[in-house]
C-alpha cells in the first residue's frame, strides 16, 4: 500500500529551504489558527491541525527533516518513495521508523485532542513512528505489566484516627480467592485523598506484584471540621462564665480536655486559637495547625420567678426599663 | 478483632508518577510543574511517607499547559487562566447533565 505523498513544505508554507525559524513561525502562525485548543470540535480545523503538526514534528527537527529531504528528492526523481515495492504486500512496515523523539506534539497530546483516531498520517507511521512514542503511558504501563499491575482501594478513616495515627489491619483478597492480612501503619495528618503506598500488594505479574494504593477518606466527625490543618470545634459557654469569665474544657479529637481561658465579656461566637492543637502535617507528625475553638453562648433556661426578678433589676441597671 | 476486606482486582489501571516523569512526559520543566500545583491547577498525589506523585489527569493538564505555552504562544497567567475556566466549564456541564439526566426540564 503506497503511502500518501506528503509534501510538508506546501503544508506549513514555506520554501524548501526555510531556515529552522522560518519553520517555527509558520507553524506557530497556522497552530494559531487551527489549534484544536482554539477550534474545540470542528472537523476542518482538526484535520488541518494534524496536517500542520505533523509537518513541523518532521521539519522542525533537523534529523527527521534531513531524511525527509532525501526522501522527498527521491521521490520527485522516481515517483515513489525509496522501498516502496518491496514493501507492497510484503508486511515490512515500520521497521524503517527509527527512534526519534517528539518535538511538537506526541501521540498522547493528540490523544488528548482528538481521542484515538489515528492521529499521525499512513506516511508518518512508516517513515517517521513510532519510536518515541513508547515513553509515557504506552511505555510505563509495559514496563509495569510484566510486574503486576498498581491497583487502589479506598480506605476510610476517622478523623481521630488521621489525628494521631492508627495501625489498622486489611485482609487482602486475590482475584483466585486466595486472602492474606497485612498490618497497615496509617500516619497521623492523612487527609481526604492522600494514598497510602503498600508496595508489592498490588495484582500478581508475572515478574512480582504490583503495588496497593490505600486511598483515604476522612470519615465526617460531628464535632469537628477540618480544613488542611486546621481544626475548628465549638463550645457552649454558660452566660455568667461569658460575662464574668473563666475556664471552659476544650476535648481534642483524641480525647485530651484543654482548658480554655474565657476572658470577662467575651461575645457570642468568638474563636480562640488553640495552637498547635490541630491536624498534624502529613510526613511531618511533629508540626500541627491550630485548632480553633468558637464560643457558643448558652442562656438559662426555665428561670425562677425570683431568677426573673434578679435579671430585671440587673437590666435596669444597665437602664433598659 | 474486625478486618477491613480489600479486593485485590483491576477496576481502573492507575499511574502515578514521579515529579521527574511528570516533567518528561510533559516535557514542561519541573519549576513550572511545582508552579502549577502550587496555584492548585493540578492537584497531585499525596502519598504518606513519599514524594508527591501525579495522576494521569495531572499529567494530561500538564501537556495542554505546555501545548498553551509552546503553540499559542500563552504565558504562565494565561495558562492559569485558561485551565481554571475549562475545569470550571467542565464542572458545570456535569452538573447540567446530571440535572438533566435526572428528568429536569431547563427553565
Amino acid at each position: 500500500m503506497a503511502e500518501e505523498y506528503k509534501d510538508y513544505y506546501s503544508i506549513l508554507g514555506v520554501s524548501a529551504d526555510a531556515d529552522a525559524k522560518a519553520i517555527k513561525q509558520a507553524y506557530r502562525k497556522l497552530a494559531r489558527q487551527y489549534h484544536p485548543d482554539v477550534n474545540p470540535s470542528d472537523k476542518t480545523s482538526e484535520s488541518k491541525f494534524k496536517e500542520i503538526n505533523e509537518a513541523n514534528e518532521v521539519l522542525s527537527d533537523t534529523e527527521k527533516r534531513k531524511k525527509y529531504d532525501e526522501m522527498r528528492a527521491y521521490y520527485k526523481q522516481y515517483g515513489r518513495w525509496p522501498g516502496e515495492e518491496s514493501m507492497a504486500g510484503a508486511g515490512a512496515g515500520g521497521s524503517r521508523g527509527g527512534t526519534y523523539e517528539y518535538r511538537t506534539m506526541s501521540p498522547e497530546d493528540l490523544e488528548d485532542l482528538f481521542g484515538e483516531n489515528a492521529p499521525f498520517s499512513d506516511f508518518f507511521e512508516t517513515y517517521f513512528g513510532p519510536g518515541a512514542s513508547q515513553r509515557g503511558r504506552t511505555g510505563r504501563a509495559r514496563q509495569r505489566a510484566t510486574r503486576g499491575e498498581d491497583v487502589e482501594s479506598i480506605i476510610e478513616v476517622t478523623l481521630a484516627e488521621a489525628y494521631q495515627g492508627v495501625t489498622h489491619t486489611f485482609e487482602l483478597a486475590d482475584p483466585d480467592g486466595s486472602t492474606r492480612r497485612v498490618e497497615v501503619k496509617i500516619p497521623a495528618g492523612v487527609d481526604e485523598g492522600s494514598r497510602i503506598r503498600l508496595a508489592a500488594q498490588g495484582l500478581q505479574g508475572a515478574a512480582g506484584r504490583g503495588d496497593l494504593y490505600l486511598r483515604v477518606h476522612i470519615v465526617p466527625h460531628a464535632n469537628f471540621t477540618r480544613d488542611g490543618t486546621t481544626l475548628r470545634t465549638s463550645v457552649d459557654v454558660p452566660l455568667a462564665v461569658a460575662m464574668l469569665g473563666g475556664e471552659i474544657p476544650v476535648t481534642t479529637p483524641d480525647g485530651r480536655k484543654l482548658m480554655l481561658h474565657i476572658p470577662e465579656g467575651t461575645a457570642n461566637g468568638r474563636s480562640f486559637r488553640l495552637r498547635s492543637q490541630g491536624m498534624p502535617h502529613l510526613n511531618q507528625p511533629d508540626k500541627r495547625g491550630d485548632l480553633y475553638a468558637e464560643v457558643n453562648v448558652v442562656l438559662p433556661a426555665h428561670l425562677t420567678s425570683e431568677q426573673k426578678r434578679l435579671f430585671e433589676t440587673f437590666a435596669r441597671s444597665l437602664g433598659y426599663t | 478483632m474486625r478486618y477491613t476486606r480489600i479486593r485485590i482486582e483491576q477496576t481502573r489501571a492507575i499511574v502515578y508518577y514521579s515529579e521527574q516523569e511528570a516533567a518528561e512526559i510533559s516535557r514542561l520543566e519541573i519549576t513550572t510543574i511545582r508552579h502549577l500545583y502550587a496555584i492548585q491547577v493540578i492537584r497531585g498525589v499525596e502519598v504518606a511517607g513519599e514524594d508527591r506523585r501525579y495522576s494521569e489527569e495531572d499529567i494530561a493538564l500538564l501537556r495542554r499547559a505546555r501545548r498553551l505555552r509552546d503553540d499559542l504562544d500563552i504565558n504562565l497567567e494565561g495558562i492559569e487562566v485558561i485551565l481554571r475556566l475549562s475545569a470550571r466549564l467542565e464542572a458545570l456541564e456535569r452538573e447540567l447533565d446530571e440535572y438533566r439526566s435526572s428528568g429536569n426540564i431547563l427553565p
